[in-house]
């Protein structure tokens, strides 16, 4: 009996994929149902030879964070928060997987000097200023300028975005604000010179917080607005592109999967799939004749990340 | 992203500690926001509109270069302008006339109507062309929207919200018939709220030959106050002061001389989002015009008579926009009114006259299916001395793509008689210069003269059904909408002054029967108005503008709109900040009610504009040209109203 269950174990050692990781640490910065969205399918994404074991960030304490980034398990922070105390104490030589975090703030972080290129790596919530630029002129054909109220913080995203609206024959007015009293003449200057409004978040220039008076002065200027997620649409945005947590955590699963099968994490990226959502309210209001839906998710497609 | 971490653990703890909640996380991108563009904040496109409406906004306005606020309505296709008097400015959709009666006209949704005699009197509203955002201009009764009097269209004058005008501006301008203006207005924010105020000052000679001059000082304000995140409270107000030469030197009883204006308002709207996204709207208004005037007559050196009128409106209403589902909204409100007159000269009282009226709205418009709308709407007002009535409207959308918008509707309206069509008892008090009583300088003569006017007041109000088909399309690709709008309308109970014997003129001497009002004949008034805009590229624009206008009736006046009119606008941007717009008109020969005929004419307004940068300020400076084609005669048939070249330089800086 023992030599078969022997002979069953080293079959077991045998048929396992080389380098099999073995287990793979998600830790949530919240037990929202974003988060919960992200765990379930990077279950699916990451494959049936990984397993995988969700935390929670309250869960866990200095020691015991210490204590994973020590192992060679993957760990895959998701939300800023998370990442963050991952970067703080990471003490080890263990992979992360950042998910569903901006790529501003994830420029932001520092890790340890010895973890190597190659074992970090991240999928991020916000769009590349290729797909906005892309969803904005599939939505807007006509549109020459379009505005960007963006803080300091974003400098990265608005200097990205006007070189590639360059090569599409856009212009973009960027207004910079330091404060929240430097938005409102920045919005009014940014919308008498724009076709559309491009809304990247900011936590000075859009926010739960001032969306209301950015969204309401937009309207009457009766300029629409692109948004960056499904939230900002309902509330008025006439577009939004944005990739949800499912389809940040099925890529994140994906990248899980590279790390086993080559040693190795894809270099850090904005995730590939994702959604748009319309508000034809807004639009109709606004006098607005949107194109057909399918022309608009094909030109999106076409576009190269 | 991989730094190391010695060099950067010394920086860390020099540098300050981030601050986390500004930071950028995946919140702000997860967030649940509130539906802020509600479908009662969101205006109804002008597709789904039951009306034709023309919308003259912003960039139109500031191109055209008028600097009178009823030009401005040159813009929109139906709408007649024109002038009797250098300050005296008629705007009529159909009917034109020189009190012109027929027309809702409001400023930020307070009605500018007079009580008195009726109609506007735009050189007396504390408005400045700068100050406004937009205007609508809705063609085609519609009371269910708009309350009483929304009888042949409605003017909707919308002003620009503080927030929009921040910083400030001083604007000078000057032109032949030595006309000068100065504007200068601040806009700002405070802790609760923003604020605009606008202070002007214009002056103008008027037509030649004719006692026209005018001169005006205006203050306004505007005050958007945010009382939480779900409500707010607008407030305005406003005057406006000056004189305007009034009388002509070959009318013995109405010799030049100056009439004093006055006229202020004051309005507050108050706007409050409900939980479940419907909107309540409370407004409270105050208007007053008071015009008074010492009238020389050349009979006795030194007679005079007094020729003083005040009107004025107290106005309250609420409202309560409503959406139910995606497909149902509706609106119902209610609202009580006071006008007010005084005028011994008018009324023959030194009191004031009072009339006061009530009424209840409610509209409702829904998507039935994909492709079909439907408006409808009912107005009921009780209005003293003429009772109640209903005024009910539907129209029916269908609209097969998003691109293009049939309609056809069905409208009634009823335009209430003003007081002097009521209650008019024009009687001539004489003075002598010491202001004393006529008979103190020549025994015998009557103190008081006969009445000319003496209203019995069985008038009953005018009523218009209207009947319509439209058609809105527009073509994204090329740029280009059109607005089609084939009307047939009735007029019945059409009020006019006239002798009880049906001749014009039977005013005269004692024993005459006085001049009285009455309802006359109907009146069948069908046409077609179109307006087409093509931008062919994103620094041009092409606008085209025809109406023509069947008058048919048994009433005097058989022609008194014209029956043709265009108008051709062409705005362009050059670089550099140089603006450039032409507009050509063309208007049939016509005989507005009460006036002389005018032959048809033509008349080419140009404007040339520069903008320009000093340090932080925005410059402009700006030449128009009205009228290039040639002198016209304008509104009336005379030598004094010959309409010539005006040409006007301004210069603005926003700093």
């Amino acid at each position: 009996m023992l030599r078969r269950i022997a002979c069953h174990f080293l079959f077991c050692l045998l048929c396992a994929p080389a380098g099999a990781a073995g287990v793979v640490h998600l830790i949530l910065s919240d037990d929202g149902p974003a988060y919960q969205e992200v765990a379930t399918a990077f279950r699916g994404g990451v494959g049936p030879w990984q397993s995988v074991k969700v935390w929670l960030l309250a869960e866990l304490d200095v020691a015991q964070m210490q204590g994973l980034t020590r192992a060679n398990d993957l760990l895959a922070p998701v939300g800023v928060k998370a990442t963050r105390f991952v970067a703080e104490n990471h003490v080890g030589r263990a992979p992360v997987l950042a998910l569903m975090i901006p790529r501003a703030t994830s420029e932001k972080l520092i890790w340890p000097a010895g973890l190597p290129r190659k074992h970090l790596s991240a999928v991020f919530i916000d769009q590349p200023p290729e797909r906005s630029l892309a969803l904005v002129q599939a939505v807007f054909p006509d549109a020459r300028s379009v505005g960007l109220v963006v803080s300091p913080e974003n400098d990265s995203v608005a200097k990205a975005l006007v070189k590639v609206a360059a090569r599409r024959n856009l212009r973009i007015n960027v207004a910079s604000v330091t404060g929240p009293e430097d938005l409102p003449p920045a919005l009014r200057r940014v919308l008498s010179e724009s076709d559309v409004l491009l809304l990247v978040p900011d936590s000075i220039a859009i926010n739960a917080g001032n969306a209301q008076n950015v969204l309401l002065t937009t309207y009457r200027f009766r300029i629409p607005v692109v948004g960056f997620s499904q939230g900002l649409t309902k509330a008025g945005a006439v577009a939004s592109v944005y990739s949800s947590p499912a389809q940040i955590g099925l890529q994140g699963g994906q990248f899980a999967l590279r790390l086993n099968e080559t040693g190795e994490l894809p270099a850090p990226r904005h995730a590939s799939e994702n959604s748009i959502a319309f508000n034809p309210h807004v639009a109709r209001s606004l006098g607005l004749v949107l194109p057909n839906e399918a022309d608009i998710r094909s030109k999106l497609e076409s576009t190269s990340e | 992203m991989v730094i190391h971490r010695s060099l950067i653990f010394i920086c860390l703890v020099l540098a300050q500690p981030a601050q986390a909640q500004s930071e950028l996380s995946e919140t702000d991108f997860l967030a649940e926001m509130p539906t802020v563009l509600t479908a009662s904040r969101l205006s109804q496109p002008l597709m789904d509109a039951p009306n034709s409406i023309t919308v003259i906004d912003r960039k139109q306005i500031e191109a055209s270069g008028y600097h009178n606020l009823a030009d401005l309505f040159r813009l929109a296709p139906g709408m007649y302008v024109g002038f009797k008097k250098g300050w005296f400015h008629n705007v009529t959709h159909t009917f034109a006339d020189q009190y012109a009666r027929r027309m809702q006209v409001m400023v930020d949704g307070r009605s500018v109507y007079l009580p008195s005699i009726g109609g506007v009197r735009w050189d007396t509203l504390p408005i400045a062309i700068q100050d406004i955002e937009r205007i609508e201009v809705v063609r085609g009764p519609n009371a269910a929207s708009f309350g009483a009097n929304a009888f042949t269209g409605i003017i909707n004058i919308i002003t620009r919200h503080p927030d929009d005008v921040a910083g400030r501006m001083l604007q000078i301008a000057s032109g032949n018939h030595d006309r000068r203006e100065a504007l200068f207005r601040w806009a700002g924010r405070s802790e609760r709220g923003s604020h605009r105020v606008s202070l002007g000052e214009r002056q103008d000679d008027g037509f030649d030959d004719h006692h026209d001059d005018e001169n005006s000082r205006m203050l306004n304000y505007r005050g958007e106050f945010e009382l939480g995140s779900r409500e707010n409270l607008s407030l305005q107000l406003g005057a406006l002061w000056g004189n305007r030469g009034e009388g002509r030197i070959t009318d013995v009883s109405f010799q030049p001389h100056d009439q004093a204006v006055k006229s202020s308002y004051f309005q507050a709207d108050y706007q409050l989002l409900l939980p479940s996204g419907n909107k309540l709207l409370a407004k409270l208004f105050f208007n007053s015009l008071d015009t008074t005037e010492d009238v020389p007559v050349s009979l006795f050196p030194g007679a005079y008579y007094e020729a003083d009128l005040l009107a004025q409106r107290w106005h309250t209403e609420i409202e309560l926009d409503s959406s139910h589902g995606d497909d149902l909204r509706s609106a119902i409100g209610a609202y009580i009114r006071r006008d007010s007159v005084r005028s011994l000269l008018y009324y023959n009282d030194t009191d004031k006259l009072h009339v006061d009226s009530h009424g209840l709205f409610g509209h409702l418009e829904w998507r039935m299916a994909n492709a079909w709308l439907l408006n409808t709407g009912i107005f009921w007002e009780d209005y003293e001395m003429v009772g109640s009535r209903f005024s009910p409207r539907a129209t029916v959308h269908w609209q097969p793509s998003a691109q293009h918008s049939f309609r056809f509707g069905v409208s009634k309206a009823y335009r209430n008689p003003v007081l002097f069509e009521t209650s008019a008892d024009y009687r001539i008090r004489l003075l002598t210069a010491d202001g004393l009583p006529i008979s103190t300088q020549v025994p015998g003569f009557p103190d008081v003269l006969f009445p000319d006017i003496l209203a019995t007041g069985n008038v009953v109000p005018e009523s218009i059904i209207s009947r319509e088909l439209g058609y809105i399309g527009q073509w994204p690709e090329q740029d280009i909408t059109l607005d089609v709008r084939l009307f047939r309308e009735r007029i019945a109970n059409f009020i006019d002054v006239q002798c009880p014997t049906g001749k014009k003129g039977c005013k005269g001497r004692v024993g005459d029967p006085y001049r009285d009002w009455y309802n006359l004949e109907d009146v069948l008034q069908q046409g077609y108005e179109i307006q087409a805009k093509w931008h062919p590229a994103p620094n041009n624009m092409l606008m085209l503008n025809h109406a023509y206008l069947d008058i048919d009736t048994d009433i005097d006046y058989q022609e008194y709109s014209p029956p043709h009119m265009t108008g051709l606008h062409w705005m362009h941007r050059f670089g550099r900040g140089v603006d450039m717009t032409l507009s050509h008109y063309w208007v049939s020969s016509f005989t507005a009610i009460d006036q002389d005929r005018i032959a048809s004419y033509r008349r080419l307004d140009a404007r040339l504009a520069k903008s320009f940068h000093i340090k932080d300020m925005r410059g402009q400076i700006a030449l128009t040209w009205q009228n290039l084609s040639g002198t016209y005669m304008d509104f009336h048939d005379s030598p004094r109203n010959a309409f010539d070249r005006r040409t006007n330089i301004s210069f603005q800086l926003d700093f």
